[in-house]
């Protein structure tokens, strides 16, 4: 186990390059591991606490963002906000005590049978995993446009507006650039928000857009051509936009 | 609200909603592309200010707050520090503690009468040698002190060049302030009035133009013309030497200022060989009697008639002019 020293250098590498902080993870596996058991009471079962062992690592995550240099032990704080992530993911899963689970074995001859079986669906499963395939291909090329502005998801998470305020601000960006789309092609072309263009014709202040440019560039991006899926799934925008 | 998964990492996974928020969320094994109708969101940890700004302010603040702080700290010390202290003792005994800048911090009634004496004394913003003469005042409206009465000084302090200084002054101070007839002293030199020989008083000497006959040293009064301190009396507070004879004179007999010897005027060596009570010897209330004085013919301003500065020869005036 690295020394203290070497373990904050780690931390304050993974709060700012997502590679690093999953770097991280990987290294402190069996340190997630048993605080999981500890909560747990009992060692980890590969496929039955899988999702526990997701909250736990999520949980640790969640600590190397919040963790600030001379504040303390990091694994005092990741152990505490593992066991409190646990502990929100079984109040949770209490109030859906009672439900039956679809992957609950069905009452029939056949064993392997699961109550989602028996229930007739609307869509296959091949369906699924077609849509998810080609979400998944829109989406990597999604990855890479943002990859061409010096962006990554992980940054436009970080930068999203969490003020409604804000929020509508941007909304406000994107109807002002759907009715000029000569935003969408110079976007493409430069590379660059055109803040100055945005600013006059949206009367948002040039602050909001410069401190949120990482946000309104990937919500511009999904409105250029060859992002069907993704315009798509955002018709809560575009049934408040009215457009 | 539904959410697309976006991205997968190893602690977490981004997702978009319907509203077009991107959010970090548990990975709970998730695959890109795939939508989900309920996450567990991330706690977002404080927005990151850049305290770089806030941090130079606070510098500058604090470098302000500490100079400010240092600056009070010094002036503390000037201004409410006692340098040192100075005891007045008369019979009311009161302690004056003084700052460096030689200003009262402090006064003390070190005895009941000192306490009685201070009592509502404002001494706020007063020098030492101010609030001494005020507190010798205050003693002498009183009754504490009157005159043949000792004010006795001590200057006590850690600063050796400070308690001299301050000794010195102050009794310079109160000397001036109080006059000749109240004794200043300090602890060394506790001399006491009743001590005092009135020969140690340097007499007055008496204004005595230079003497036309020098064959006798000019006389000069054994006894004190005046004395600073209570001039000894025999019995009847007469002036001269000799017995009481209730004659404030000056000499021995009669009230004139040369009768005699031992005195100004005994005979040839005064302003007035041979009568009495006047400069003249044989006239009255002029200076022109006879030889040896202002006023005896030749040699004087007027050898002849009275009032006339234009007689004789060795005069200032022999033919009608001031010169010969």
């Amino acid at each position: 186990m690295t020394n203290e020293h070497e373990i904050i250098q780690l931390i304050l590498s993974a709060q700012k390059d997502s590679s690093a902080a999953d770097y991280l993870i990987n290294q402190y596996m069996p340190f997630i591991r048993s605080e999981t058991s500890k909560f747990l009471k009992h060692p980890i079962i590969d496929g039955q606490d899988d999702d526990e062992l997701s909250i736990s690592m999520f949980a640790f995550y969640e600590a190397i963002m919040a963790y600030k240099k001379h504040k303390g032990s990091f694994l005092n704080l990741a152990s505490l906000g593992i066991r409190n992530r646990l502990i929100d993911f079984y109040r949770k899963e209490k109030r859906h005590t009672g439900n039956l689970s679809l992957d609950q074995p069905a009452d029939s001859s056949n064993e392997a049978d699961t109550i989602a079986d028996s229930i007739a669906s609307p869509k296959s499963d091949v369906d699924d995993m077609v849509n998810i395939s080609a979400a998944n291909q829109e989406l990597t090329k999604y990855a890479a446009e943002l990859k061409e502005f010096g962006l990554n998801l992980s940054d436009i998470a970080d930068n999203c507006p969490s003020q409604e305020r804000t929020y509508q601000a941007c909304m406000q960006v994107l109807q002002y650039a759907k009715s000029h789309p000569d935003i969408f092609d110079s976007l493409l072309q430069s590379k660059k928000l055109p803040i100055s263009q945005l600013t006059l014709g949206s009367s948002i202040k040039k602050k909001t857009l410069e401190r949120h440019r990482k946000y309104i560039v990937a919500i511009l991006l999904a409105y250029t051509n060859g992002f069907e899926i993704i315009r798509s799934h955002l018709h809560q925008i575009q049934r408040e936009g009215g457009k | 609200m539904d959410y697309l998964v976006m991205e997968c990492h190893r602690g977490y996974a981004v997702v978009l909603d319907n509203a077009g928020h991107f959010i970090k969320v548990a990975n709970l094994s998730y695959t890109v592309g795939q939508t989900v109708h309920s996450v567990i969101e991330m706690e977002r940890p404080e927005s990151v200010i850049d305290f770089s700004t806030y941090k130079k302010q606070f510098i500058s603040i604090a470098s302000a707050a500490a100079c400010l702080c240092l600056l009070i700290l010094s002036a503390w010390q000037f201004l409410f520090i006692s340098y040192g202290t100075v005891r007045m003792q008369i019979n009311p005994d009161v302690e004056i503690s003084v700052n460096r800048l030689d200003y009262v911090i402090a006064i003390e009634g070190r005895n009941e009468d000192g306490k009685a004496l201070i009592e509502g004394y404002k001494y706020s913003f007063k020098k030492l040698t101010t609030v001494s003469n005020e507190l010798t005042d205050l003693a002498v409206a009183g009754g504490y002190l009157s005159d043949g009465g000792k004010v006795r000084v001590t200057v006590s302090s850690s600063h050796e060049k400070w308690q001299t200084k301050t000794e010195s002054t102050l009794i310079t101070e109160l000397k001036l302030h109080l006059g000749d007839s109240i004794i200043v002293t300090t602890e060394e030199d506790d001399s006491s009035p009743e001590e005092t020989a009135p020969a140690a008083v340097a007499p007055i000497a008496p204004a005595v133009t230079e003497p036309v006959v020098t064959e006798t040293q000019p006389v000069q009064s054994e006894a004190p013309i005046h004395s600073s301190s209570v001039p000894v009396n025999d019995d009847n507070d007469d002036l001269d030497d000799g017995p009481d004879d209730d004659v404030n004179d000056f000499d021995d007999g009669a009230d004139s200022f040369d009768d005699g010897a031992g005195d100004f005027d005994d005979g040839v060596d005064d302003l007035d060989d041979a009568g009495a009570g006047s400069f003249d010897d044989n006239g009255a209330g002029n200076f022109d009697d006879g030889a040896g004085d202002f006023d005896d013919g030749v040699d004087d301003l007027d050898d002849g008639e009275a009032g006339n500065p234009d007689e004789g020869a060795d005069d200032l005036d022999d033919d009608d002019q001031i010169d010969d």
